[in-house]
């Protein structure tokens, strides 16, 4: 009983502290800083230095030119002054998730943008995650920790960076619970970096706005995640968070143009690139999410041919009453677009041998082998046709 | 930002990474203790003198920070790993062995791929054979492999094993050891820092691991020439020789 009261005064705490201080929030370090000789510091940039170099030569690590050199042009532009001083990693993840480490090491999942509906909103993330690093709060909740006697427990910010070990790459950095950045410092991110939007000339707006779409995909999901789950924990924080950056944004920059529109530069990299996305999100088998996304990209305007395709396979995967016919139908609508990947072919064939239609299963698994004449499927593939 | 969307996930691996590390930390004791374990008896080779490739050392230097933190020391850690390479080189050589030392910063990207997969097996090897995480199916037996695409690396520096090396220290500060202190007068148990590691051997014909060996406590203090030649002769105790004597 006690807990929503307490957090109730944490935010009314909060909210005063805030109005008096978020006018004045700045980047602490200047462009091209050099870690201190301070011992905690040091150690910290070893870590990570450490990191990073395994970083370089993970499997995760998205190497295609055309989506880094993407990515890439909207940190510097964000970060402006301090562009040099950051590296930009584009993970293989279809979480929705950006860091930056206090070396100048940023990683970018690719989930973030397939949940992006404009650059700005990716910019959005960006410089949230560049303020964090130009106002030190990677240090300044280490440092905070180490002085608070109630650490109790060993915590080892170590155990998670723990060079070699069995934790993916990706997600190793964001195990270091113990240095969760504070809601005060979440805060202080979102408007810092909304100030970074609009000193990059892109739109202020959108650093409340992607938080939005982050909780409309959150109630969209058909399982909700079970209790422990940190947001579910922390999604009553986010939405107050995101009111006061409104607030802040609107009183600072004046209320939004106009409806968000998204641009041609990341429906280009969308199309070009769908395929690849999309199929780390379809292997999460979070349906009720896939399809939020799948519905949101249609209305950006991302080639049909792919979304149906994406349809079909998520329909395929749930696999529940009825699942069989809808999906067999999005196959087809894919098909007809007459832009399908050649998968919707070698699918919708699989379902037909499924129904039992084999000359339906042949006419597709055909068409599939032609266009895919190097599948490594193949002779499953030649298998089914020559049974029949 | 990323702590509140994947710190679900993240929570259940540190846990796991957690009760790796409890399992090393229960082999600690209050002495030197070695656990050792090995298929072969000596290392095999076509060449007069086995090669043996060192993958790049993963040693680490802490302070254990009053309040129970472990912060990482580059000083010491830097220290440790100049002081390992020396002594290991002399070490490698007196058991008749060549040694080629790999590069940290210049691994190609088949030798990272191993250097992961080999810590995650390394620690599944300290939990569930050394450790209490018993994997029944096993029924007490040794046969972990890398597999037999390792030989790549085999080929690429013409050697015939490559060993694999994980140590960490913990030294606690002036005001961990005094809280120690306070709390063993309340009765309680506080962490005063050690260290732990292991070695393991690899066949880089068919990956396996062939050679495996956890020290933990008072095994050798690597920011010192002489503790660091101490540490490598009790990590390195037993490891198969080049010929019989």
């Amino acid at each position: 009983m006690i807990r929503p009261f307490f957090y109730l005064a944490l935010m009314i705490a909060f909210s005063a502290a805030a109005n008096a201080e978020l006018e004045t929030i700045d980047h602490i370090i200047p462009p091209g800083y050099e870690p201190s000789e301070a011992q905690d510091e040091q150690g910290l940039w070893m870590e990570l230095k450490d990191y990073e170099l395994r970083l370089n030569k993970s499997a995760l690590l998205v190497r295609d030119p055309e989506l880094t050199n993407y990515v890439k042009g909207i940190v510097c532009r964000v970060a402006g002054d301090y562009c040099n001083d950051i590296r930009v990693y584009l993970i293989r993840n279809p979480g929705f998730n950006a860091s930056m480490t206090a070396t100048g090491m940023m990683q970018i999942w690719t989930g973030l943008l397939v949940r992006s509906t404009s650059s700005d909103e990716i910019a959005a993330v960006v410089g949230h995650e560049i303020a964090h690093y130009t106002r030190m709060h990677t240090l300044k909740r280490f440092r905070r920790l180490k002085s608070s006697a109630a650490a109790g427990g060993l915590i080892d910010i170590g155990i998670s960076i723990f060079t070699g070990t069995s934790v993916p790459i990706a997600q190793s950095l964001a195990s270091m619970n113990a240095l969760a950045f504070s809601r005060d410092q979440e805060q202080e991110a979102d408007l810092l970096g909304a100030r970074l939007l609009h000193e990059a000339s892109m739109d202020p707006h959108a650093a409340y706005r992607v938080w939005q779409n982050i909780i409309a995909e959150e109630e969209s999901a058909a399982v909700k995640r079970r209790s422990v789950s940190v947001f579910a924990q922390t999604h009553p924080d986010d939405q107050s968070r995101v009111d006061v950056t409104r607030e802040w944004v609107i009183a600072k920059y004046g209320p939004p143009d106009n409806i968000e529109v998204a641009d041609d530069a990341l429906v280009t990299i969308m199309n070009n690139h769908y395929y690849f996305l999309m199929e780390d999100q379809i292997d999460t088998n979070r349906f009720g999410r896939t399809k939020e996304l799948l519905e949101r990209h249609s209305a950006m305007g991302v080639e049909p041919g792919t979304i149906y395709y994406f349809y079909g396979e998520m329909f395929r995967q749930r696999g529940a009453d009825g699942d069989r016919d809808l999906a067999m139908s999005a196959y087809r609508h894919s098909i007809e677009t007459g832009n399908a990947p050649a998968d919707a072919y070698r699918n919708l064939g699989f379902l037909y041998l499924k129904e039992k239609d084999i000359e339906g299963a042949k006419k597709y698994f055909t068409i599939f082998l032609e266009q895919e004449p190097d599948a490594t499927d193949r002779a499953m593939i030649e298998f089914y046709l020559d049974k029949g | 930002m990323q702590s509140r969307f994947s710190a679900s996930m993240a929570r259940n691996r540190t846990f796991k990474l957690a009760a790796a590390l409890a399992a090393l930390l229960l082999l600690t004791g209050c002495v030197t203790s070695s656990s050792n374990v090995q298929t072969i008896d000596k290392l095999e080779t076509v060449r007069d003198k086995a090669r043996i490739v060192l993958m790049p050392p993963d040693i680490r230097y802490y302070l254990l920070t009053a309040g129970g933190i472990l912060e990482p020391h580059a000083e010491w850690t830097a220290a440790a790993e100049e002081n390992f390479t020396v002594a290991i080189k002399d070490y490698a050589k007196s058991i008749g062995t060549d040694l080629i030392i790999l590069d940290e910063s210049n691994m190609s990207s088949l030798e990272n791929k191993y250097e992961e997969l080999h810590s995650a097996v390394g620690m599944t090897v300290i939990s569930s054979h050394f450790g209490v995480y018993k994997l029944p199916a096993k029924q007490g037996r040794f046969d972990w492999s890398l597999g037999p695409d390792i030989s790549a690396i085999g080929e690429e520096h013409d050697a015939d094993y490559a060993l694999f090396v994980y140590y960490r220290d913990r030294q606690a500060s002036g005001g961990r050891v005094a809280f120690a202190i306070l709390a063993a007068a309340a009765g309680g148990y506080t962490d005063t820092g050690g260290e732990s590691g292991f070695a393991s051997l690899v066949d880089l014909r068919t990956g396996d691991i062939v050679w495996f060996n956890v020290v933990t406590a008072g095994s050798g203090e690597l920011r010192k020439k002489k503790g660091a030649a101490s540490a490598v002769a009790t990590l390195f105790k037993d490891i198969p020789a080049n010929r019989q004597p």
